[in-house]
């Protein structure tokens, strides 16, 4: 097996030793399966491994690089996916037990992209049910039970890409897919201290993918560094037309960020969290300073526009996920869910008007425009990624996370990417994470953003003390 | 900017909230007070319930109790005593968050944007 220096190493350099035939794929795919079915399933990080599909894909790598023929600096490098993405010959569960037995005859089409680009799966990665998409209050909200904190296992990933965060944090794999159509990669990303990133909507096809809110679900990945979500989004953007919220490939394929080396202007944002904790503050704001002397930034203090962004846009996310799960809150199956909150949610989306709907949609348009003068005067907005470190495993959360969480409502809303990376450690020595917000395809630009503070510190080489 | 009842896991009660809130009437009063033991709602979770409905105004009040009464019409068969009383709280908990949505004022010709639209410059100005 593998050392764990190996096993924590970024895909920027797996790949180069995969390449240069130092390391075999499938004593990389063998030593994450093994770590996986071991400190993954004390984690609650998996809900299948798929390891005859992973060993089948790390053979097929390692003959073609032995013959010459490398795909790329994915080939070889072994990944997992979130559970809501369809995959051929295992079940796809959705993280929720009326899904338990589901199956798809295809794959998602960030999969066969991935397959494409000759990286393996070693599995399914555990989920918040449904996404959370009816609504949650605890972190056991999922078939699998709560994702455990490889920092500190009393504590919770964050959700819903909640094995996603564990598998990164405890090298269970080089790299993970997730999904956000409301915080669920940001918050994993912050709270396991791994870099997550949310890509501009319609940049990365959801064809095959569960869906949750039509007009605001995104794939992203979760990685070690900003260097390498650039090099995942790179492979799996792109138009589909089986996606109808699919961007022109003009516009949705990722050239990456290596060209983005120019000055960039960063607006801190003053009205984001109310209140962050105490330990949360000393990280950000050692950040801050780390930024500040970083001489192709500028750095001013920014107001985001006020409104009623957050009510908004949680009304069009009932509203498009109680059509979503229609089937599923008409028969009652969705009372089997795990949450209290999640059994009911689902009733009461239903009960939104069209009107409270259509309105929600014509004060998007509204914000979209006020985002856009935003962005004229500056490139990128940064923020802690949460007021908060942590939650334990039996928070109830409607106490612990109700705080208001403006620039997430908004980026979600408009469809902004953005990318979490670590930026320090909090009281129960659990990661804070940093947040960059880019405009509409400026993708490019908040990973260069992110890839300049992880080239001035090194909270994200920082790995947890797992067995 | 003000705390909203609305969250990354509650967006699901904001989109409820958005049409009502529930007076506590004499009848659900009555079931509740004869309800006790399990599955049935704690003392707590219903004066949760009645405190979030206190703070209505009694058209909001309406709303919460209209909606409430549409989802145990269609589905009260299956939810036990404290789902609903959940379900009366959690609507009036995000009837106020509805209602400053509905106050935000708009012209005419502004358009829902359904959809994000990407425009040649990016989206910026």
């Amino acid at each position: 097996m593998l050392s764990d220096d190996i096993l924590f190493l970024p895909v920027t350099e797996l790949s180069r030793r995969v390449r240069s035939r130092q390391i075999s794929p499938v004593e990389l795919a063998q030593s994450y399966l093994e770590r996986s079915r071991t400190i993954g399933q004390r984690l609650n990080a998996y809900v299948t491994l798929t390891e005859e599909l992973a060993l089948q894909q790390a053979r097929a790598a390692e003959k073609e690089i032995a013959a010459g023929k490398y795909r790329g600096p994915l080939h070889g490098i072994p990944y997992a996916a979130k559970d809501l993405l369809a995959l051929k010959g295992y079940p796809t569960t959705w993280g929720a037990r009326p899904y338990a037995n589901q199956g798809f005859d295809y794959d998602a089409t960030v999969i066969q992209k991935l397959n494409a680009a000759g990286a393996v799966l070693i599995g399914k990665a555990a989920m918040i049910e449904l996404a959370g998409g009816m609504g949650y209050r605890f972190a056991s909200a999922s078939a699998t039970g709560p994702a455990k904190n490889p920092w500190n296992t009393n504590c919770w990933t964050c959700g819903s890409s909640s094995g996603s965060g564990a598998i990164m944090a405890a090298g269970l794999a080089a790299f993970a897919l997730g999904t956000e159509t409301w915080g669920s990669i940001i918050c994993p990303s912050g709270f396991s201290g791994v870099s997550g990133l949310r890509p501009t909507f319609g940049r990365v096809s959801r064809y095959g993918a569960m869906a949750l809110a039509y007009s605001m679900d995104k794939i992203g990945p979760l990685c070690r560094t900003a260097e390498d979500c650039d090099l995942v989004l790179q492979t799996i953007s792109g138009h589909d037309a089986r996606d109808l919220g699919s961007l022109p490939d003009a516009a949705a394929r990722y050239a990456g960020s290596a060209r983005a080396n120019g000055a960039l202007r960063l607006g801190w944002m003053t009205n984001q969290w109310t209140k962050p904790s105490p330990d949360v503050e000393q990280a950000v704001s050692a950040a801050r300073k780390v930024l500040e002397a970083e001489h192709s930034f500028t750095i001013k203090e920014i107001k985001l526009p006020e409104g009623p962004w957050e009510v908004a846009a949680g009304v069009v996310v009932s509203v498009e996920g109680a059509s979503a799960f229609r089937s599923l809150i008409d028969s009652g199956r969705v009372l089997e869910l795990n949450d209290p909150l999640g059994k009911i949610g689902g009733f009461m989306n239903q009960e939104i008007s069209a009107s409270d709907f259509l309105l929600a949609q014509r004060i998007r348009g509204i914000l979209q425009k006020k985002m856009a003068e935003l962005f004229a005067q500056v490139d990128v907005l940064v923020a802690a990624s949460l007021p908060v470190t942590a939650t334990t495993l039996d928070t109830n959360l409607d106490d612990a996370l109700s705080f208001s969480d403006p620039i997430g409502g908004i980026g979600n809303f408009c469809g902004l990417p953005a990318i979490s990376v670590p930026c320090g450690f909090g009281h129960q020595g659990t990661p804070v994470g940093l947040q960059f917000v880019g405009a509409p395809l400026g993708d490019a630009k908040i990973v260069q953003a992110a890839r300049l503070f992880q080239s001035r510190t090194n909270w994200h080489t920082r790995r947890p003390k797992v067995t | 900017m003000a705390k909203v009842s609305v969250d990354r896991r509650r967006f699901t009660l904001g989109a409820a909230a958005a049409a009502a809130t529930a007076l506590i009437n004499p009848v659900q009063a009555l079931e509740q007070a004869q309800n006790a033991g399990s599955g049935q709602p704690s003392n707590s979770l219903e004066q949760k319930a009645q405190a979030a409905m206190a703070k209505l105004s009694p058209a909001a009040q309406a709303e919460v109790q209209s909606k409430a009464d549409s989802i145990l019409r269609k589905y009260g068969n299956k939810l036990s005593s404290e789902q609903k009383t959940d379900i009366r709280r959690a609507l009036a908990e995000t009837q106020d968050g509805l209602e400053k949505m509905r106050a935000f004022v708009l012209e005419n010709g502004d358009q829902p944007a359904t959809v994000l639209k990407i425009r040649a410059d990016g989206g910026r100005k």
